[in-house]
């Protein structure tokens, strides 16, 4: 791949994580502000928090940046250590923010049902609706 | 009385308890399982490439600036800075990007595109796998809905591979963060995950695979009418045989030739 074609591809992925990690991080509020509304049934897509994982790009133009504005010695000692406990960090939030929002529903009186609108999931976690009274048939 | 425990301990060694399940409680059985088996599948490549990236790290260690792609005379190179004592696998300085040693360690365009065909093949073949079978065990299953979940799965699968190794490979191209060597591949699950993700989405709002197995369903009535049609014709031959050289010619009375 050309340099140019690859820096332009980082580019675009780097502003296309932009709406999807704010997706990522606005539907656990979403819920949150159902279940104080009472609202029944609340679909809940417990692998959407993932998304957060595309601010990973972020760091990278961070280190591309700081590297080409001459802090290359910051870069070559921290570039990996920043990385990856980046990952790690958006891996372990998405985890949690899932099992804290299930737990927090269950604890609302809701019970999480299958969704009969997904057909088929290859992506990580899963597509639920939770009803306040039992799953409808 | 020991004869009467040894008797009994005996029966108990040789004790199995047969369960007659039918066929309704082993679907829902399925059912159940199938979820978390395309769950495990689904995690399957995301934590592939996390082993291939460990093993980077367990390589190179976390200091970043250890690799470089550059090209003489017309061949690609994998260079590797700092100590090669220090290195476990890759021992050298200098590899060629087609080097299995480097392709298995998804290292250079080449590694990465081997690991994403790689990641493609498996979950691919898993995620079919469970479809097939559970057309097989339920008599409700449909061939339209088999074509169209599969058809639907593997049109997720290769989009987010694609898109995945063109994050990768532009990772690993741009300057400065292409020597960080796990970079390529952090970028290369990062955006595999989230294009699975948003496509699970689009499919579920949208309704694609629905829309996929109604097509296939009217696919296959649309042959079945022309098999049908067929047939009516060709019994219609059969009992006036006088009308088979129409078939060859035009014919009075006949329209259509």
């Amino acid at each position: 791949m050309k340099p140019t074609l690859a820096q332009g591809f980082f580019i675009l992925f780097n502003v296309a994580a932009i709406p999807l990690v704010a997706l990522g991080l606005y539907e656990p509020l979403q819920v949150i502000a159902a279940t104080r509304a009472g609202d029944s049934p609340i679909p809940v897509d417990n692998g959407i928090h993932y998304l957060i994982l595309m601010s990973v790009l972020w760091v990278l133009f961070g280190l591309q940046i700081a590297g080409l504005k001459g802090k290359t010695n910051i870069v070559r000692r921290w570039g990996s250590k920043v990385l990856l406990g980046w990952l790690l960090a958006c891996v372990l939030i998405a985890t949690l923010t899932s099992i804290g929002l299930h737990t927090h529903l269950t604890r609302a009186g809701y019970q999480a049902c299958p969704d009969p609108s997904e057909q088929s999931r290859l992506s990580v976690g899963n597509s639920l609706i939770y009803h306040k009274q039992s799953c409808p048939a | 009385m020991s004869r009467e425990r040894e008797l009994i301990r005996e029966l108990r060694q040789n004790e199995h308890i047969l369960q007659i399940v039918g066929v309704e409680e082993l679907w829902l059985e399925w059912e159940q399982l199938k979820g978390i088996t395309k769950t495990a599948v689904n995690y399957g490549a995301p934590i592939m490439d996390i082993h291939t990236a460990s093993r980077l790290i367990s390589e190179f260690g976390v200091h970043s600036d250890r690799v470089m792609i550059k090209q003489y005379a017309g061949k690609e190179y994998v260079i590797f800075r700092g100590n090669p004592r220090s290195r476990r696998i890759l021992k050298g300085t200098r590899y060629l990007a087609k080097n299995p040693k480097v392709i298995r360690m998804a290292i250079g365009p080449k590694g990465i595109t081997a690991s994403a065909k790689g990641g493609f093949a498996i979950t691919a073949l898993l995620s079919c796998g469970i479809e097939i079978f559970s057309y097989l065990i339920r008599d409700a299953s449909t061939l339209s809905q088999l074509l169209g979940t599969v058809t639907s799965d593997l049109i997720k699968i290769g989009i987010s591979a694609i898109t995945a190794t063109l994050a990768g490979l532009s990772v690993g191209t741009v300057a400065i963060v292409s020597s960080v060597a796990a970079a390529p591949l952090v970028a290369a699950i990062a955006v595999g995950v989230a294009t699975g993700l948003m496509l699970d989405r689009i499919d579920s709002r949208m309704g694609a695979t629905k829309g996929l197995i109604q097509a296939y369903g009217k696919t296959g009535s649309t042959l079945a009418n022309i098999k049908n049609q067929a047939q009516r014709s060709l019994n219609h031959l059969e009992r006036n045989p006088y009308m088979i050289p129409c078939l060859f010619g035009p014919c009075y009375g006949i329209r259509g030739y």
